[in-house]
C-alpha cells in the first residue's frame, strides 16, 4: 500500500507478525513508540473482565459549532474493585481516593472512619484510624479527603473532627492543623464554620482546605500550619442588570438578592507547577474550572472551542457538575461530572480530549461518582454508591491521543504529527489532530496540506496563519495596499464620471441601444401603436431598472434623491422590493462566501429563510412603527415613501458588503481591522441614509428626525415584545387544546 | 368449577401405583410426586398433576429425576401470572390466590397432556349468594324445598316476610316527602311474620284459657307457667315488630337502594312495588359477618347461585348483583411431546368480561347465562374491561434452590447468571429487542445488546433445563432471578407482552434526558392501551438435560439439533477458509446550501467502480469465502428510498457497471449482496400521503420515529430519525422491490428484517376505542373479522418469515442478514452483526458464546465490524475465541467526508487505512483457524480467569487469554490478550 496516511497505519497499527504458531499476538495493537514509555501495572490480583469490554454509551467531542460527535471509545473499564477485593472489608461511604506520585493508593473510607493506604499493586499497606496523638490516643472520624504532598506526607481531611492530620510517609502521626483561629483583622466572617472536605498541599507545603458550605475560597495554611487567610473566593462581579434591579428592588427584596451568593468548590488539586486546581460545585459554567496562581488568580488557559465546563447544554440544570479533578503531568486535567457520570479530559489548552463513563446500573456505570485520579495510564473513578473502584484503560485510540500530546509538548512537532495520523486513523472527526497536522505540515512548508488541515479541525487561527504565507507567496503581499488600490481605482472612476467620460460612454451604449430598440420595435408596440404584454413587461423592467439606478445616485446624493422620491418622481414600490431581496442575498451570500477566517456560521444548516426573515422583520416594523409614529408626528411621507426610501438607504450595505465578501476569501486574522472597519462604514452609512431620508420625506429638523428615530427604534422593540408575548400566548393555547384533545382521546 | 376426573384417569393411576413401587427403590419418587396424579407418559416422561393446586411434575424416566413447576422448598404455588390495567395503574393477579382458591378452575385430561382452563378473579363476592328480595314461591322452591326443616328455620330467622295487600278504608300513616298513596294506592305493607305470630298468639290464648279451665294440676301448673312465658315473650315480639310506618319506609329504603334510576323516595313510583302486591315476598333482614357467612353457606347448600339472584332480583325490581368485572378466562395446556413438556397458552382463547346493557336487564330483558358468559357492569352501571397487560407462564418451573449451577439467558452472545448470588438480583431481556413501535423512543434507554434466540435456561448440580419459546417470543421478556434473604429460589421464566400501553404526557414540557436519573417533571399524563391482545398462541418447550449434556454448551448444541431437525439446516461443506465480510459504503446524504437554501445531496463514498478496485484488492490478497456487501447503492444512499422500486443512486455509476461489478464478483469467486433496509426509512424519504400509507403510528397515534441519539445530550437526533414502515404494507412492498431486483440477478443483504421486528398498535378503533374494546365480546374471530388493532409483534414477525421465504425462492440465494434472529435463521445465507458481547447486567457472572455455538458450523457468520469495535483487541478476540468471521466496514473516500454529517459515526473507514491491516489480520487468522469454519463446537470452558478454551468436534481447542498478562495452563503458555490453538486435549 502506498500513500501518507495508509503506510503509517500499516505502520502502527499492524504490528501482527506472520507466524501465529508461534504464538504471537496477533491484533491492532497500537505500541507506544520509545519516547512514551507508561507505567503499566501487571498485578495477579485482578484480571481484565472480559465482559467490561463493552460500555452502553459513546464517547463524543463537541466540534466548533458545539454539536456532539461520535468519537471511538478512549477509555474502557477494565476492573472493578470493592474493599472486599483488596481484603480490607468493603467501604462504606467512600468519599475520596488519591493516587501519590509514587503510585500508592489513599480511600478516604468516611463511613469507616479511616483511611486505606494501598501499594501500587492494589496491595494494602496499612488501614489509618486510630493514632497516637502526642501521647493521647486519636481517631479519625468520617474523613472526607486525603492528599499526599511531594514528600510523601499524608494530608487527611478529618471532616468530622474539623481539622487536618498529617502522616509521615510511615503512617506516623505528625501533627493536627485544627480550624482556622479567629483574628484581629476579621478576614474570618461571621459565623463561619469550618468543615474541612478536601484537602492539598503545593510544592512550598502550603495547604489549601476545601470547607464545606465555604463562600470565602480556599482556607490557606502556611507550612507551619498557621492560618493565613482565603484564596481564589469567585469574585462577585455584579451585572448592569444586577445593578438595575437592586436599586428598584425594596428593602425586603434586596435581602433576598443578598442570599445569592457565588457558588462554593467542590474539590482542587494541585499540578506539577504548584499551581492549585479548583472545581466549583453546582451546573458548571463557563470558568468553573480554575487553575489559580499564588495570589489567587485564575490563569486556566482556555483555548479550546468551548470553554471546558463539561456538556455544552442550554439550561442550567443540564450542565454538568463537577465534583473532581486531577491534573497529570503533561497538563491534561480530568474532571470528573457528577451528573452524568462523565469523566472530561482536557489538555493544558482547555481542548476537549475525550469523554467517558456513565452513570447507571450496567457493569462498569457509576452510581454516585465521587474521586477521580489516575495510576499509571490507567484512571480511576471511586463510585461511593457502589462502594467500589472502576479502573479504566486507555484504548489504543487514547493513547495516540496522549502520545501525540506528549510529543508535541516535548516539542517533537513532527513525530506528533505522525501520531495524530494515527489517530484520524481511528477517529476522522479528531480536529485537534487535523491542526496538530496542519502546525507540521505548515512547518514544512506544504501550505496547501496546512489549508486542507486546518480547515477540517477548524482552526481558524492556524488557517489564518497558513493563509497568510500563501497570500505572500501568491504574491497579494500586502492586502492592505490592494485595497488602497481598489479605493483608487473607485476614486479614478468618479473623477472619470465628473470628467463626463463615463456620460460619453453611456450616450455611446444609449444610441446602439436606441437603434436595436427601433428594430426590434414591432415586439414592444403593436401595429395600433398600444404596448404589446412584452413591451409592458419591458417597460417594467425598465423602470425598475432606472429606478435602481436612481438609488445609486440617492445612496451619494441622499438630499436630493429623496426629496424626488418624496415628489414622488422618482423610486417605486417595485424596485424596493427588489433591493429588499438583493440584501436577503447580500446576507446569503455573506453567510455562505464569507472567508474561512471570518466566518463562524455552521453552513450546513444555513437557511435562506432565517435570513430572509432577518432582513424582512426588522425593515418591516421600521417602516411601521415609523410611519405610525410620523403620522402623529406632522410627518409629511406616506407609507410608501418610507417604504421606498428606507430600502433605498439600505443600498450601501449591498454595494459594501458583497465586494468584502470576496475581499474576505483573501485575509487573514490581522487584517480583522479592515474587515470590521468597513462592515462599519456599511453600516453608517446606511444608518446616515436612513436618518436623511426619513428627514426629508416628512420634511422634519434634524433634531425632529432624530427624536423621532429613537421612537421608532423604542416602538419596535415595544411590538417585538407585544410580538413574543402574542407567540407565547398562542403556545399556551395550542398547548391547553393539545391537552384537551388528548384527555378526550385517551381518557 | 367441576373438576372431572375420567374413569381412564383412574386407571392410569393405578397403573402409576404399580410404577412408582416399582421405580420408587431409584429415586424416593413417591415422597417428591406425593398427593400428584399421573395424567399422561410417553416412554421418555410422565407427566403428573397434582389437582388441588394444579401444580405439575415432570418425571424424567431415564434419570428418575423430577421437574417441578413449583419446587416444594420454593413455597411458590402458583403457574401463571398476570398483570392487568385499570386507569393508569397495574394489578398482578396469579392463578392460585385468584383461581384456585375459589375453586374457578376446570381440568380437561388431553390425549397427551393436560388442559387447565383457570378463571381469574373471583366472579361472585359472598353476599352475592343472598338475595336481597325473594318471593315465598321462588323461596319455598328454590330453598328452602332442598333444606331440612331446621335449616329452613334458620334461614328464615334472616327474612322477613312481606306483602302488599289491598285494605278498604285504610288509615295510612304518613310518610314526609313522599305521597304514599301514590305509590300503594289502596294498598299497603303488611308484614306477613307479625299476622303469623298474632295468630300464633291467639292460638296460645286460646290454649292457656283452656289450660285455665283445667283442674290445677301439678302438670296442668306447669304447662300453664310455660305457656304463659311463651305468651308475654311473643307478646314482647310482636310488640317490637315494626310498625306499618317502619314497614314502608324500610321497604322504600332498600327499592331506593337497589334501583339505579330512583334517587329520592320520592321518585318512587308504582311499577316499582308491582312485584309485592299480593305476592308474599321475603326480605333480608341483614346479618352480621359471622352470621352471614352461615346464611352463605345454607343458600349454596341449596344449590341456590348468583345467577339465581339476578333473576329474583330483576323480578322484583331491585338491581342485579353484577359479576367482578375483572376476571380473565385463561387456558393453559400441558402437552409431553417425545422428550420434552411443551406449555401452550392460547391467547386466542382467552376470555374477557364483556358487558351486557343494564338497562336492558331492567326493561325486563331476558339475561342468557349460559353460553355466553355473564353480564358484567360495575356499581354505576358503567360498561367497564381491563386491558390484559402480560402474562408469566411457569414462574417457578425448574427453580433452584442449589447453589451450584447457574441460569442462561440470551442477552447479547449469551449470558450465565451464577446462582451462588447472596441477594436478590432480577434481569430482565427482551427477546429481538424492545419493540420501538410501542415504546416511547423519545425516553433514552441504556443500549443494551440484543437477544436473538428466544431460549432460556437453568442448570443446577447435574441437571439442567433448556425452554424454546416456538411461538409468540417476538412478545417474551425473559426474567432471571436469583435467591437471595428469604426468597430461596432462582428461577427464570418468559413473560408476554399481550397488550402495551403508553404513557402519554397530557402537556408537553421537558423530556427527563437522562436514564437512571430523574429529572423530569411529573406531568399529567393519561395510559393509553393497544387495542386489542396477542390472539396466537404461546408455546414454550422445555427439553431435559442431564449428566454431560447439563451445560450451556449442552443447552447450545441441543438447541443446534432442535434449529437443524426443524428447519433441515446443513451442517456447512468444509473447504472454504474464513469468511470475510467487507461492508462497502456506497453513498451518504449530505447536507448543503444551494444558494441558502439546506438540500440534501447524495455524496458517494465508494462508487461502483472503487468497489471493483477494493474488491479486487480484497481477492489479490489471497482471501477466500470473501463476501461484499455493497450498501447505500439505492438512490438516497444510506438513508434511501422506500424500496418500492429498485434505482440505483447515480453518483455511483450506472446499472452496467453494476453488471460488471457482479460479474467480476463472480469471476473472482467472491459473493456479492447488496444491502437494503425494509423495514424503516428515512423521515425525508416518505411525503405526506406515504406517511399516511406506511408510516406506523404508535398508541399515542403519532407516526413513530426510530432515531439515533445524541451522544452528549442522548436526546434523539431529528435527522436520524425514521419511520417504521407498516408490516402490513412490507408484503406489497417486497414484492415491487424483488420485481425489479431479481433482474440484477446479485445477493440481498437485509440490513433490518433479521433485527429488528416492529409491530403496528393501529388504533384505528377511533374515538371510541374505550367501548370497542368492550362492547362485544372480546374474542379471537371478532378481532381477526374486524381488522382492529393493527398487527401485532408476533404477526409481524410472521409477515417478515414470509417475505424472507419469498426473497429466497424469488432470488434462488439465500440472502446475507444482519443480525441474525431466530425465525431469520433458516432463510440466511450467512450471517454478520451476530451478537459478541453482553449488556453488562448487574446480575450477569459471565458472558458464553451460546450464539456461536448454535451457528458454528451450520453458517459462515461475523460479528459487528472491527473497525468500528469499542475495543478492537477483545473483539478481535472473541471472533478469535469460536474461529468466526471478520467483519469490516469500508469506504473509499476518507472517513474525514463524512465529518459534520449524520454518518459521523463512521469515523474510522477509511479504506487506505483499514483494508490491509484487516487483510493482514485475516490472512493469518485464516492459516490457523480457517479449517475450523465447518466443524462444529462440542465444548467451551473457562480454564482460568479471562482464559477461555473452546473445543472443536475435530478435537483441536482454541485457547484464548484476555488478560494483559501471560498466563500458562500445564505446559502452555498463552500470550498477554492472545490466542493458541492446541490439537487433541492437551491441557490434561
Amino acid at each position: 500500500m502506498t500513500g501518507g496516511a495508509g503506510s503509517l497505519v500499516a505502520r502502527c497499527l499492524g504490528h501482527a507478525k506472520p507466524n501465529i504458531a508461534r504464538n504471537t499476538k496477533l491484533v491492532f495493537r497500537f505500541r507506544s513508540i520509545g519516547l512514551l514509555v507508561l507505567l503499566c501495572l501487571v498485578t495477579v490480583t485482578f484480571f481484565t473482565d472480559p465482559s467490561l469490554a463493552e460500555v452502553p454509551y459513546r464517547n463524543y467531542s463537541y466540534d466548533f459549532f458545539g454539536n456532539a460527535v461520535p468519537a471511538p471509545q478512549a477509555y474502557l473499564p477494565s476492573k472493578v474493585i470493592t474493599g472486599a477485593d483488596l481484603s480490607v472489608g468493603e467501604f462504606s461511604d467512600p468519599q475520596d481516593l488519591h493516587v501519590s506520585r509514587d503510585g500508592q493508593i489513599f480511600i478516604a473510607d468516611a463511613g469507616n472512619n479511616r483511611l486505606v493506604w494501598l501499594d501500587s499493586d492494589w496491595k494494602p499497606v496499612r488501614v489509618l484510624s486510630e493514632f497516637d496523638n502526642n501521647g493521647t490516643a486519636d481517631r479519625l472520624r468520617a474523613p472526607e479527603g486525603v492528599f499526599v504532598a511531594d514528600d510523601g506526607s499524608v494530608y487527611v481531611a478529618d471532616t468530622g473532627n474539623s481539622r487536618i492530620v498529617q502522616f509521615d510517609k510511615n503512617g506516623e502521626f505528625v501533627r493536627v492543623i485544627g480550624p482556622p483561629e479567629a483574628d484581629t483583622e476579621g478576614i474570618i466572617p461571621q459565623g463561619f464554620v469550618y468543615q474541612p472536605i478536601k484537602v492539598a498541599v503545593d510544592p512550598a507545603n502550603r495547604i489549601y482546605v476545601v470547607s464545606r458550605n465555604s463562600y470565602e475560597g480556599l482556607t490557606v495554611f502556611n507550612a507551619d500550619g498557621r492560618f493565613s487567610g482565603f484564596v481564589g473566593a469567585p469574585r462577585v462581579t455584579p451585572s448592569a442588570a444586577d445593578l438595575f434591579w437592586y436599586r428598584i428592588a425594596t428593602q425586603e427584596q434586596r435581602q433576598r438578592m443578598s442570599l445569592f451568593l457565588p457558588t462554593q468548590f467542590s474539590n482542587l488539586t494541585v499540578d506539577s507547577k504548584g499551581f492549585v486546581f479548583v472545581v466549583e460545585s453546582g451546573p458548571a459554567d463557563d470558568d468553573s474550572i480554575r487553575r489559580l496562581n499564588p495570589a489567587g488568580e485564575d490563569v486556566l488557559i482556555r483555548k479550546g472551542f468551548h470553554p471546558p465546563k463539561g456538556d455544552l447544554v442550554a439550561s442550567s440544570d443540564q450542565a454538568s457538575r463537577f465534583v473532581d479533578i486531577h491534573v497529570d503531568n503533561a497538563g491534561v486535567y480530568r474532571v470528573l461530572d457528577h451528573f452524568r457520570g462523565r469523566v472530561f479530559a482536557y489538555d493544558r489548552n482547555g481542548w476537549l480530549l475525550y469523554v467517558f463513563g456513565v452513570r447507571g446500573e450496567l457493569k462498569g456505570s457509576f452510581r454516585d461518582p465521587v474521586a477521580v485520579d489516575m495510576l499509571g495510564e490507567d484512571v480511576l473513578v471511586l463510585d461511593r454508591g457502589q462502594r467500589q473502584i472502576v479502573v479504566f484503560s486507555p484504548t489504543d485510540y487514547a493513547r495516540a491521543i496522549n502520545a501525540a500530546l506528549a510529543l508535541y509538548n516535548s516539542g517533537l512537532y513532527d513525530q506528533s504529527a505522525e501520531m495524530w495520523r494515527v489517530v484520524l486513523c481511528y477517529n476522522s472527526n479528531y480536529d485537534l489532530a487535523y491542526s496538530g497536522i496542519g502546525r507540521a505540515v505548515l512547518r514544512q512548508g506544504d501550505l496547501e496540506a496546512a489549508l486542507r488541515y486546518y480547515r477540517l479541525g477548524q482552526d481558524r487561527i492556524g488557517y489564518s496563519e497558513a493563509f497568510k504565507q500563501y497570500r505572500r507567496e501568491v504574491g497579494l503581499a500586502n492586502l492592505g495596499q490592494a485595497f488602497t488600490l481598489v479605493i483608487g481605482v473607485l476614486f479614478l472612476t468618479i473623477v472619470a464620471s465628473k470628467l463626463g467620460l463615463v456620460r460619453k460612454a453611456g450616450e455611446v451604449i444609449a444610441s446602439a441601444r436606441k437603434s436595436i430598440a427601433n428594430r426590434l420595435d414591432f415586439v414592444i408596440v403593436d401595429s395600433q401603436g398600444n404596448r404589446t404584454p412584452v413591451g409592458r413587461a419591458l417597460a417594467a423592467v425598465g423602470d425598475i431598472v432606472s429606478n435602481l439606478r436612481y438609488s445609486l445616485y440617492t445612496a451619494i446624493h441622499p438630499f436630493d434623491g429623496f426629496y424626488e422620491v418624496r415628489h414622488g418622481k422618482k423610486g417605486s414600490v417595485a424596485s424596493a422590493v427588489v433591493i429588499l431581496a438583493l440584501m436577503t442575498l447580500t446576507y446569503v451570500i455573506m453567510r455562505q462566501y464569507t472567508g474561512f477566517v471570518f466566518n463562524t456560521r455552521d453552513l450546513a444548516r444555513l437557511n435562506v429563510y432565517t435570513e430572509l426573515a432577518s432582513v424582512l422583520i426588522p425593515f418591516s416594523l421600521w417602516c411601521a412603527v415609523n410611519w405610525a409614529l410620523t403620522t402623529l408626528m406632522d410627518g409629511k411621507g406616506r407609507l410608501r415613501d418610507i417604504f421606498i426610501s428606507s430600502a433605498f438607504a439600505l443600498v450601501p450595505m449591498i454595494l459594501i458588503n458583497i465586494p468584502l465578501t470576496v475581499l474576505t476569501n483573501f485575509m487573514v486574522a490581522e487584517d480583522a481591522s479592515y474587515y470590521y472597519a468597513i462592515s462599519a462604514l456599511a453600516v453608517i452609512w446606511t444608518g446616515s441614509l436612513l436618518l436623511i431620508g426619513n428627514m426629508i420625506i416628512h420634511e422634519y429638523s434634524v433634531g425632529k428626525t432624530g427624536f423621532t428615530a429613537v421612537l421608532t427604534l423604542v416602538g419596535m422593540a415595544f411590538v417585538l415584545f407585544l410580538g413574543v408575548l402574542f407567540v407565547s400566548l398562542v403556545n399556551t393555547m395550542v398547548g391547553f387544546v393539545r391537552s384537551l384533545y388528548i384527555e378526550i382521546i385517551f381518557r | 368449577m367441576s373438576r372431572s376426573i375420567p374413569p381412564r384417569l383412574l386407571v392410569i393411576l393405578l397403573l402409576l401405583v404399580c410404577f412408582v413401587s416399582v421405580a420408587g427403590a431409584a429415586g424416593g419418587l413417591s415422597s417428591e410426586l406425593e398427593g400428584m396424579t399421573l395424567v399422561a407418559e410417553n416412554e421418555y416422561l410422565a407427566l403428573y398433576l397434582d389437582e388441588s393446586t394444579t401444580a405439575i411434575a415432570v418425571l424424567h424416566k431415564l434419570t428418575g429425576e423430577v421437574w417441578h413447576s413449583n419446587p416444594p422448598e420454593s413455597g411458590k404455588k402458583e403457574q401463571i401470572q398476570i398483570a392487568y390495567g385499570d386507569g393508569d395503574r397495574t394489578f398482578y393477579m396469579n392463578n392460585i390466590d385468584d383461581s384456585v382458591a375459589y375453586g374457578q378452575y376446570e381440568i380437561t385430561p388431553l390425549s397427551d397432556g393436560v388442559r387447565i382452563d383457570y378463571t381469574l378473579g373471583q366472579m361472585w363476592a359472598d353476599r352475592d349468594y343472598i338475595p336481597d328480595i325473594i318471593s315465598k314461591k321462588r323461596m319455598e322452591e328454590k330453598v328452602l324445598s332442598k333444606l331440612d326443616p331446621e335449616q329452613a328455620a334458620e334461614l328464615l330467622s334472616y327474612f322477613s316476610l312481606v306483602e302488599l295487600r289491598r285494605i278498604e278504608g285504610h288509615n295510612r300513616p304518613k310518610l314526609s316527602g313522599v305521597n304514599l298513596d301514590a305509590i300503594f294506592g289502596d294498598y299497603t305493607v303488611v308484614s306477613l311474620d307479625k299476622e303469623r305470630m298474632e295468630a300464633e298468639l291467639e292460638e296460645m290464648k286460646l290454649k292457656l284459657q283452656s289450660l285455665e279451665a283445667q283442674p290445677d294440676t301439678e302438670e296442668v301448673e306447669r304447662r300453664r307457667s310455660e305457656l304463659t312465658k311463651l305468651i308475654a315473650d311473643l307478646e314482647r315480639s310482636i310488640s317490637k315488630m315494626p310498625g306499618e310506618l317502619d314497614l314502608i319506609r324500610d321497604l322504600l329504603t332498600r327499592i331506593k337502594d337497589s334501583r339505579p334510576d330512583v334517587e329520592l323516595l320520592s321518585d318512587i313510583k308504582p311499577e316499582h312495588v308491582e312485584a309485592l302486591r299480593d305476592n308474599p315476598t321475603y326480605l333480608y333482614k341483614g346479618a352480621s359477618r359471622w352470621r352471614e357467612a352461615d346464611v352463605v353457606r345454607l343458600f349454596r347448600s341449596a344449590g341456590y347461585t348468583p345467577e339465581d339472584k339476578q333473576r329474583d332480583h330483576i323480578a322484583n325490581g331491585f338491581h342485579p348483583p353484577a359479576i367482578n368485572p375483572k376476571i380473565f378466562k385463561i387456558p393453559v395446556e400441558y402437552h409431553l411431546d417425545g422428550e420434552d413438556l411443551v406449555v401452550r397458552v392460547p391467547c386466542g382463547e382467552i376470555e374477557y368480561p364483556y358487558e351486557t346493557p343494564v338497562d336492558f336487564l331492567m326493561a325486563g330483558g331476558d339475561i342468557v347465562l349460559n353460553e355466553n358468559g355473564l353480564p358484567v357492569y360495575d356499581e354505576n352501571g358503567a360498561t367497564v374491561s381491563y386491558p390484559l397487560l402480560s402474562i408469566r407462564v411457569l414462574e417457578h418451573f425448574g427453580g433452584a434452590v442449589n447453589q451450584d449451577g447457574y441460569i442462561f439467558i440470551p442477552d447479547g452472545s449469551g449470558v450465565l447468571i451464577n446462582l451462588d448470588s447472596k441477594t436478590v438480583k432480577s434481569t430482565r431481556v427482551s427477546v429481538y429487542g424492545k419493540d420501538a413501535s410501542v415504546v416511547n423512543t423519545q425516553t433514552v434507554e441504556t443500549r443494551v445488546e440484543p437477544v436473538r434466540l428466544p431460549v432460556f435456561g437453568l442448570k443446577e448440580e447435574n441437571r439442567a433445563f433448556l425452554a424454546i419459546i416456538e411461538q409468540g417470543e417476538a412478545l417474551a421478556d425473559i426474567v432471571a432471578k436469583t435467591a437471595g434473604g428469604r426468597d430461596l429460589v432462582n428461577e427464570v421464566s418468559a413473560e408476554f407482552r399481550l397488550v402495551n400501553k403508553q404513557v402519554i404526557a397530557v402537556q408537553q414540557g421537558p423530556k427527563p434526558p437522562i436514564s437512571g436519573t430523574r429529572l423530569g417533571h411529573v406531568l399529567p399524563s393519561v395510559t393509553a392501551y393497544e387495542s386489542r391482545h396477542y390472539l396466537g398462541d404461546i408455546v414454550i418447550r422445555y427439553s431435559f438435560l442431564h449428566g454431560d449434556q447439563a451445560s450451556y454448551v449442552g443447552m447450545a448444541r441441543h438447541y443446534r439439533t432442535y434449529l437443524m431437525d426443524k428447519y433441515g439446516l446443513k451442517p456447512l461443506e468444509p473447504g472454504a477458509g474464513l469468511p470475510l465480510f467487507v461492508e462497502l459504503v456506497g453513498a451518504v446524504e449530505k447536507v448543503k446550501p444551494v444558494l441558502g437554501v439546506p438540500m440534501s445531496v447524495a455524496y458517494p463514498m465508494t462508487t461502483i467502480d472503487h468497489a471493483r478496485a477494493i474488491l479486487e484488492q480484497v481477492m489479490q490478497s489471497g482471501a477466500t469465502n470473501v463476501k461484499i456487501e455493497y450498501s447505500g447503492w439505492l438512490e438516497g444512499g444510506l438513508n434511501h428510498i422506500l424500496p418500492n422500486r429498485v434505482s440505483l443512486e447515480d453518483t455511483l455509476g450506472n446499472m452496467k457497471q453494476l453488471a460488471g461489478l457482479r460479474d467480476r464478483a463472480r469471476d473472482l469467486g467472491a459473493e456479492l449482496y447488496l444491502g437494503t433496509s425494509f423495514l424503516t426509512v428515512h423521515r425525508d424519504r416518505l411525503g405526506y400521503q406515504g406517511v399516511a400509507r406506511y408510516a406506523v403510528r404508535g398508541i399515542d397515534r403519532n407516526p413513530v420515529l426510530v432515531s439515533d441519539y445524541d451522544p452528549g445530550t442522548l436526546l434523539a437526533r431529528e435527522d436520524t430519525a425514521r419511520y417504521v414502515i407498516k408490516p402490513s404494507e412490507l408484503d406489497e412492498l417486497v414484492d415491487s422491490f424483488l420485481r425489479d431486483f431479481r433482474n440484477i440477478e446479485v445477493g440481498l443483504a437485509i440490513e433490518d428484517m433479521g433485527s429488528d421486528v416492529y409491530s403496528d398498535p393501529d388504533q384505528r378503533a377511533g374515538l371510541d376505542q374505550i367501548t370497542a374494546f368492550t362492547a362485544q365480546k372480546y374474542t379471537a374471530e371478532r378481532m381477526r373479522e374486524s381488522g382492529r388493532g393493527g398487527t401485532d409483534r408476533g404477526q409481524a414477525t410472521q409477515i417478515i418469515v414470509a417475505q424472507l421465504q419469498k426473497i429466497v425462492s424469488e432470488l434462488g440465494v439465500k440472502p446475507l442478514i444482519r443480525g441474525g434472529n431466530a425465525y431469520a435463521l433458516p432463510y440466511a445465507g450467512c450471517l454478520v452483526d451476530v451478537p459478541m458481547a453482553s449488556s453488562g447486567y448487574p446480575a450477569e457472572s459471565e458472558r458464553v458464546p451460546f450464539y456461536q455455538i448454535v451457528v458454528h458450523g451450520l453458517y459462515d457468520y461475523a460479528g459487528p465490524p472491527l473497525n468500528l469495535a469499542q475495543d478492537m483487541e477483545t473483539a478481535l478476540l472473541r471472533s478469535i475465541e469460536t474461529a468466526a468471521g471478520l467483519s469490516v466496514v469500508l469506504t473509499h473516500s476518507p472517513s474525514s467526508d463524512l465529518k459534520g454529517t449524520s454518518f459521523a459515526h463512521l469515523y474510522s473507514t477509511g479504506y487506505e487505512e483499514w483494508l490491509d491491516p484487516v487483510l493482514r489480520a485475516y490472512e493469518q487468522l485464516n492459516s490457523v483457524l480457517g479449517h475450523l469454519r465447518s466443524c462444529e463446537i462440542v465444548n467451551h470452558e473457562k480454564i482460568a480467569p479471562s482464559v477461555y478454551m473452546t473445543t472443536f468436534d475435530n478435537g483441536q481447542s482454541i485457547v484464548v487469554n484476555y488478560n494483559d498478562h501471560p498466563v500458562s495452563i500445564g505446559e502452555i503458555t498463552v500470550d498477554a490478550e492472545s490466542f493458541r490453538l492446541i490439537e487433541e486435549a492437551h491441557l490434561q
